[in-house]
This record gives C-alpha cells, structure tokens and sequence, in this order.
C-alpha cells in the first residue's frame, strides 16, 4: 500500500506544484478557479485518453512517440508561460491595483489566465496517463492486495493534492507588493526547467544530439527523483545530470523570458512623458 | 518587431535545430518483460558509447520501464515493443526497473 502511494504521489508532485502555483498567481482574478480547475479536468481527461492509446504513442515516430509527445507539450508549456509572465508584465500593475476595486473587466483578467490552464492541463497530462495506467493495471490484477493498493494509489493523489494547497497558502502568504515579483521569478524559471527537460525528452528521441556531454553529476548529492530534486526540478529545473544543451536552453529561456518581462514592463512615468 | 514573438521564434528554430540532427544507433540491447521478471536481468553495453535498448512486453500488463540514473521513463502497453535511446554513460552498473512492480522486477545495466 505504501509502494502504491508513493509512486503515485512521485508523479504528481510536479503537477501538485504547478497547480498550487497558477491559482495563487490568480488569485483574485475573477473566474480564475473555473479555467484553473478546468485546466485539471481536460488534463486527467486527457490522461485517460492517453492511456488508452499507450501502444498507438508508444510505436509512432519509430518508437520515439511517447519522447516526442512529452517535448512537444512541455514545449506548448514554455510557450504559454512566457507569454503570461510577458502579459503580466504589462498588466500586472493594473491589475494589482484593479484588485481593491469590485466589479473588475473579467475579460481582461481571463486572457492571462487562459495560458497558466493550459499549463496546468499539460502538467496534469504528462504523469496522470502514467497513473492512470498503474490505478487501472491494480484494478485488473484482482489481486487480494487490489484494494489496499488502490487505497494506496488514491492516498498518493491525495497527498499530491495536500501539496497543491500548502504550495498556494505559502505563496498568498507574500505580501501582495513582492507577490508579482515572485511570481514572475517562479514562472521564469518554471518556464526554463520545462523547456531542458523538453530538450531532454529530444535527446532521448535522439532528435538532438549536439553538445550532448554531461556538465556536472550531482544525483549522488541530491537526486533528481528525490521528493526535494523533484520539488527542485519543477521550480527551478533541479537537473542532477545535465547536457551542455539542456543547460544552454535553460540559460537562454530563462533570459528571453527575463528580458521581455523587463522590456514589456510600462515605465512608471510613462503617461506623463509626451511622445 | 513585435518582442512577443520571440519565444515563438525560439520554439522554431529548436525545433528545426532538433529535427535536423540524426539518430545515433550503436549497440542495441534487447530485453524481454515477463509477468515475473526481464530476461536477460543482467546486460553488458561498452562505456562511454551511446546504446539502445529495445524492450519486448510479453507480459500481460501495461509496464513502465525506468532506470533513473539513465534518465529512462517509458510506458509500454501489453504485447508491445519499444526502443528507448541511452547516452553515453560512465562505467558503472544502472538499475531498471518495472516501476509499476518495482520491488520484484528488475535487472542492471553495466557499462564498462
């Protein structure tokens, strides 16, 4: 039962992350919740989908489907996250300040939230086919042990969960100045992590194979399938053995997004400056 | 030009960066899962040289086949095969596992 748990909750963390993460970047914009818990449900949705057609991903691309697969919609992530942190960059000031007023424009609020479900879809989507495929490999073994394996499975799910909320009540925590600032950093680097693992998952397929020598090999001290290394690997990329090329990703995403947030930013004096 | 199309811009040219490059095949291992075990358990690949290993799942369930120090995560349904792509590692001796039953089914990798 224990086994069962805990492999269910190692493949939920990232996701349990991720979600506590959107909602408190959210907080406050209305009909957040509903596109964040939306996000949720298409990707476990879309877990059971992928279930089902394991074989089908597994032998497209040559066998390479299931690599090419995950670097695709980590990709599709990166995206979706650089483009909220530049969309906040530009309104986030409004819509800090908007927050005190009532009746806020929903629509204003809903664009940059549409990209964080996503995000959260795809996070969802990634390990839930893995634990859809042992929950449902449990269910058909009618072993004697089904049942507290299953319990096991769904205590996995429910830690995941107690995760999501502790992330979020640790980050509403930051006084509401700092969050944006925080926030912006997190989804940064969120964003860079997703995009070498994405590059690893290229690799693997042996779709990429420049500067591919290992930099540094750090699993003896902090393993990358540790719960801290995989906390670490989420929020900040945590890689334990790197390529060159995944670190150069990682650098290169992280500055894009760093600098377009800087750039897009609107000058505190900027109305007064006449053009 | 617009700045918000940068990433996207960045995304392509990754992509066509990536597609661009070949596969690399060199030695190719070949494992067969069974309900209760792989077979062979122990392998031997040369160090320092890229390898692939080709997994046959002749058991009756779904499996995950993971060898976290090779960075290997795959899902292969019943009755099916897949080739998964290894980097070149340092010589030393990598566990695998059937993560679904990882405490009964495993064997080792060992490069040397």
């Amino acid at each position: 039962m224990l086994a069962a748990l805990i492999i269910v909750f190692r493949e939920i963390i990232e996701a349990g992350l991720i979600i506590g993460i959107a909602l408190a970047v959210t907080k406050g914009v209305p009909g957040a919740m509903r596109w964040i818990i939306g996000g949720v449900l298409a990707g476990v949705l879309g877990s059971c989908v992928l279930a089902i057609f394991t074989g089908a991903v597994s032998s497209a691309f040559q066998g390479m489907g299931q690599e090419l697969f995950n670097a695709t919609i980590l990709g599709l992530a990166v995206l979706m996250l650089g483009w909220h942190n530049i969309w906040m960059a530009r309104h986030g000031r409004e819509l800090a300040a908007d927050m005190k007023a009532a009746g806020r424009d929903v629509a204003t609020g809903v664009k940059g939230v549409g990209a964080l479900a996503v995000v959260v879809g795809v996070a969802v989507l990634r390990e839930g086919a893995e634990v859809v495929l042992f929950l449902y490999g449990i269910v058909v073994s009618g072993h004697e042990s089904a049942a507290q394996l299953l319990l096991g499975g769904f205590g996995g799910l429910a830690l995941g969960a107690a995760f999501t909320v502790l992330t979020y009540i640790g980050l509403v925590h930051i006084p509401l100045r700092h969050l944006f600032a925080v926030t912006s950093a997190l989804i940064a680097f969120l964003a860079a992590g997703m995009a070498a693992q994405s590059v690893a998952f290229l690799e693997s397929a042996g779709k990429v194979t420049a500067l591919d020598q290992t930099v540094w090999n750090s699993s003896r001290i902090l393993s990358e399938d540790s719960v801290v290394g995989r906390v670490l690997h989420t929020l900040i990329g945590y890689m334990d053995r790197p390529t060159a090329m995944e670190l150069v990703v990682y650098l290169v995403v992280l500055a894009i997004i760093f600098g377009l947030g800087r750039v897009m930013r609107p000058k505190p004096f900027r109305r007064s400056i006449a053009t | 030009m617009n700045p918000a199309k940068f990433p996207l811009l960045a995304g392509v040219a990754l992509t066509a960066l990536a597609l661009s490059a070949p596969v690399r095949a060199d030695t190719q291992l070949e494992i067969t899962l069974t309900d209760t075990a792989f077979e062979p358990a122990e392998v031997k690949v040369p160090a320092g040289a890229a390898f692939t290993v080709l997994v046959h799942n002749k058991s009756a369930a779904v499996a995950e086949i993971e060898a976290k120090d090779l960075k290997i995560e795959k899902v292969v349904a019943a009755g099916e095969d897949i080739l998964i792509n290894v980097r070149a590692q340092d010589a030393g001796t990598y566990l695998f596992v059937n993560e679904y039953k990882e405490d009964t089914i495993f064997g080792h990798i060992t490069a040397e």
